[in-house]
């Protein structure tokens, strides 16, 4: 069975009181603990009278990170007898591992000091290497097994002004809630840089000794030591709550965490990375150059002058570039020998900071004004800079290629005042909103282009346009180029006007005509539907061809018998009566929409 | 005849409403010069009224509230003229100067000089002007591709070239147009007017207290309820505010 949580103490010490009887006492939930854990001591005041005045208890708690205390006061009445009691209660997380004494607390009620007796408590932290067993074998579960947050340094020994990271991660093998940085170490004894803070989890599986950990990086620093000497980098504190988990059947892992009493609920812990001891080294005093200011690292050093051909009088301005990585606020303004004839002034500076694979660094840009003086060739010395580099336990120097500047005529004296850099600048002495605009001879209406309807109908209509043009031109194209397709598309209207022809021939009285020219129109329209010559189709051609084309026996009786009609008609002048003719023509026209619709 | 004659009619009550607006609009400009900003301010919202959309007289408007120290209203009249014309110095000008004087701190927005200039750019022209150059685009492709059909001797390379860069004009934009119209639809931001607000957590008057904010501070708008919208700052705190303590853009 799971160890137990057990009340280890509940001493009390009672302070008669002439009219008012006193219980003050302390205790604690467990004596034995995890680091990451939290205790509970409950401090807890009973009298026979109303505690609504009594102060609060002294107690020493600085072994701990304290939350608390949460107050509460309740009144029992037994037996008519009536007992009020306060209790204040404390959630103490341990700053550090062994035994520890809890108290005495004090307090002091109607000039009495009532006192608890101490309590021992024993903080414990399981060790990672043990994790399996502990886990495991004999049952007991230690916290830090499973969650921990460790600090690692890329390096145990720097040089002063050397880059030391430090990496702080969080180790754990289940799901946390609400994680948060509750102590940073004040890293006294280096300038700091913070280069990643994390805003949320974001964890990868790692396998430490056989065990698998979610790994989250919290938050990684760049620390350059100020001095030399044996320097701590102190505990991290992390703060997370452990939601209750439920036992899903067949996991044997679950099934350890839900048996657990740890488990069983949401807990809070405060988790404590390792201190870490770093030595620093100093900078060798051997092979400084006279010019090393302090920087460390590795640097680059660039410097151009603009423009290199003035008039006395002019500015050139020479630009210093020093980029690399180290810390960038050691890197201080090169001095530069100033030239002969050369009036110099101050340099302004730009810098900007750059994180790259995990180092610190950036650029600083110094900006000279440099005024030539005298008229002639001058020559700005090379621009020296020294840094020490950590990697090659050494000091080393850029230098610069020497810069020529040009200068011709000679400076004009203006009012006593030699430069025209030392004028006084106009200063703003007020400000307010600009002026309203001018008065306006139009205004814009409420519809802009963008939503002008008009505009967008136009639009659409363009493509429109295009693709009617387009197949306009395709549909003239085959006209002129594909002779079966254009007799296609005109035999109707080829037949219409025969038909419109033979209309003409009746109403001048010549019936034989007409018959012919209604046979005409019906045979043509054949023709130059299937693109063949009018003239061979006879009857039976008519009928082999359509039968190619699968055309009706109906439709084909019709053309036979109508054809005979016509030729009857025609050869036997007078017999056609005016109804045959109107029907021959109405025959006609369905003949040649039932042929159009078939073929 | 008689519809020539409504046209007519129509046209001449359209020039004489323009005419009525633009002589109300300089005459509030006379009420600005002599001191009266309070004159001035209710003239140049008649001529808002009457449908004028003009990024001069947003920007007049906004001065004569800044000059009777309505600091949210002139914000709010600078922001909708700057919307209008984006490259006018004097409006940009007085935007920052109101936004400079008002309580609220703006959030300080994050990036680097390519960031800046990819935003700065995107928001370069106006919404006319894409609808113009997308039109430009637009017409050319289709006249070079008709010449093409009606006169087939034309082509070439020059032809092609011209059609190409026709159709990148269109295609660019047509896209720019379309995301700037996406983003003024999608991203309706407002600015507070009433001299200080209280966000609640829902829009309900008992609602807890969320944060406080000042006249001049700009919002998102994310949605409203029953005479309340939920506006979120710019460094991701939302609540809800009553509707008439801000003003949409």
């Amino acid at each position: 069975m799971a160890r137990a949580y057990l009340i280890a103490c509940m001493l009390w010490v009672v302070a008669p009181v002439a009219a008012q009887e006193i219980r003050f006492e302390a205790s604690v939930d467990r004596t034995r603990l995890g680091q990451s854990e939290p205790l509970q001591l409950t401090l807890r005041i009973v009298s026979d009278e109303s505690l609504s005045h009594v102060p609060s208890p002294n107690i020493s708690l600085g072994d701990f990170h304290v939350q608390g205390p949460a107050i509460s006061t309740r009144m029992e009445m037994i037996n008519f007898s009536t007992s009020f009691t306060r209790e204040l209660g404390y959630t103490l997380y341990a700053k550090r591992r062994g035994k520890m004494r809890l108290g005495p607390a004090t307090i002091e009620i109607g000039g009495k000091t009532y006192q608890t007796r101490p309590i021992e408590v024993e903080i414990t932290r399981g060790s990672r290497k043990n994790a399996k067993r502990s886990a495991g074998k004999d049952g007991e579960f230690v916290l830090e097994d499973h969650l921990f947050v460790q600090a690692r340094s890329d390096r145990k020994r720097a040089y002063v002004g050397q880059q030391v990271t430090v990496d702080f991660d969080l180790f754990y093998r289940f799901q946390l809630h609400n994680v948060g940085f509750k102590e940073i170490p004040s890293f006294a004894g280096f300038w700091i840089k913070e280069l990643f803070v994390a805003q949320q989890l974001q964890a990868d599986r790692k396998v430490v000794e056989g065990v698998t950990f979610n790994v989250a990086p919290l938050r990684r620093m760049a620390l350059f030591p100020t001095s030399a000497g044996k320097h701590a980098v102190e505990s991290m504190v992390v703060s997370c709550e452990i939601p209750a988990r439920r036992s899903r059947r067949g996991n044997l892992l679950d099934d350890f965490f839900a048996s657990d009493p740890f488990f069983g609920r949401t807990q809070s812990a405060l988790l404590q990375s390792e201190r870490l001891d770093i030595e620093v080294l100093p900078l060798p005093d051997a092979g400084r150059p006279v010019e090393f200011t302090g920087a460390v690292g590795r640097f680059d050093l660039t410097a151009h002058a603009q423009p290199t051909h003035v008039k006395a009088g002019d500015p050139v301005t020479l630009r210093v570039a020093i980029s690399g990585q180290g810390n960038m606020s050691a890197v201080k303004v090169p001095e530069i020998q100033g030239a002969e004839g050369i009036k110099m002034y101050e340099p302004t500076l730009e810098e900007e900071e750059q994180i790259s694979n995990g180092n610190y660094g950036g650029r600083r840009i110094f900006e000279f004004i440099l005024i030539p003086e005298t008229s002639g060739m001058m020559e700005i010395p090379p621009v020296r800079f020294a840094y020490f580099d950590p990697v090659a336990e050494k000091y080393l120097l850029l230098q610069s290629a020497p810069i020529f500047i040009h200068s011709e005529g000679e400076i004009v004296e203006a009012g006593g005042e030699a430069y025209g850099l030392s004028r006084k600048d106009i200063e703003a002495v007020g400000r307010d909103i600009h002026h309203i605009k001018p008065d306006a001879q139009e205004l814009s209406g409420a519809k802009s282009l963008y939503t002008n309807a008009a505009f967008w109908l136009l639009q659409a209509g363009i493509p429109l346009a295009f693709f009617a043009l387009f197949f306009r031109q395709r549909h003239q194209q085959r006209l002129e180029g594909d002779v079966a397709y254009a007799r296609r598309r005109r035999a109707r209207g080829e037949a219409g006007k025969h038909l419109k022809r033979a209309d003409e021939l009746l109403e001048a009285g010549e019936s034989t005509a007409y018959y012919s020219e209604v046979q005409r129109a019906v045979l043509e329209f054949l023709a130059d539907h299937l693109n063949l010559a009018a003239a061979g189709l006879t009857v039976d051609a008519c009928e082999v061809v359509l039968r190619q084309r699968s055309v009706g026996e109906d439709t084909i009786d019709a053309l036979r018998t109508w054809l005979a009609r016509c030729d009857y008609a025609r050869f036997a002048q007078g017999i056609g009566a005016q109804g045959d003719r109107q029907e021959v023509r109405e025959q006609a026209e369905k003949l040649i929409a039932a042929l159009e619709r078939k073929i | 005849m008689s519809r020539a004659l409504c046209l007519v009619l129509l046209w001449c009550a359209c020039v004489s409403a323009q005419t009525a607006a633009v002589g109300l609009y300089n005459e509030a400009n006379s009420h600005y010069r002599n001191g009266d900003f309070a004159s001035a301010q209710r003239a140049y919202m008649q001529v808002v009224d009457s449908g004028v959309r003009d990024a001069r007289l947003f920007y007049n408007l906004g001065n004569a509230h800044f000059k009777l120290q309505h600091l949210g209203e002139s914000i709010l009249w600078y922001e909708r003229a700057y919307r209008l014309d984006p490259r006018d110095e004097d409006i940009a000008a007085n935007l920052l100067f109101a936004n400079q004087v008002k309580v609220d701190r703006d959030e300080e927005e994050k990036g680097n000089v390519v960031t800046f200039f990819v935003i700065d750019a995107f928001f370069f022209p106006t919404l006319s002007e894409l609808t113009l150059l997308f039109g430009v685009g637009w017409f050319g492709l289709f006249a070079l591709g008709a010449w093409r059909l009606l006169n087939r001797s034309a082509g070439g390379s020059l032809w092609l070239v011209t059609i190409l860069v026709c159709g990148g004009v269109a295609a660019a934009g047509g896209s720019w147009l379309g995301m700037r119209s996406y983003q003024q639809a999608h991203a309706v931001s407002a600015i507070v007017v009433a001299e200080m607000v209280t966000a609640r957590s829902g829009p309900d008057a008992t609602q807890t207290e969320v944060f406080s904010m000042h006249e001049g501070t700009k919002v998102s708008v994310v949605r409203g309820e029953g005479g309340w919208v939920l506006v979120r700052l710019q460094n991701g705190l939302g609540g809800w505010v009553q509707t008439e303590q801000v003003d949409i853009i």
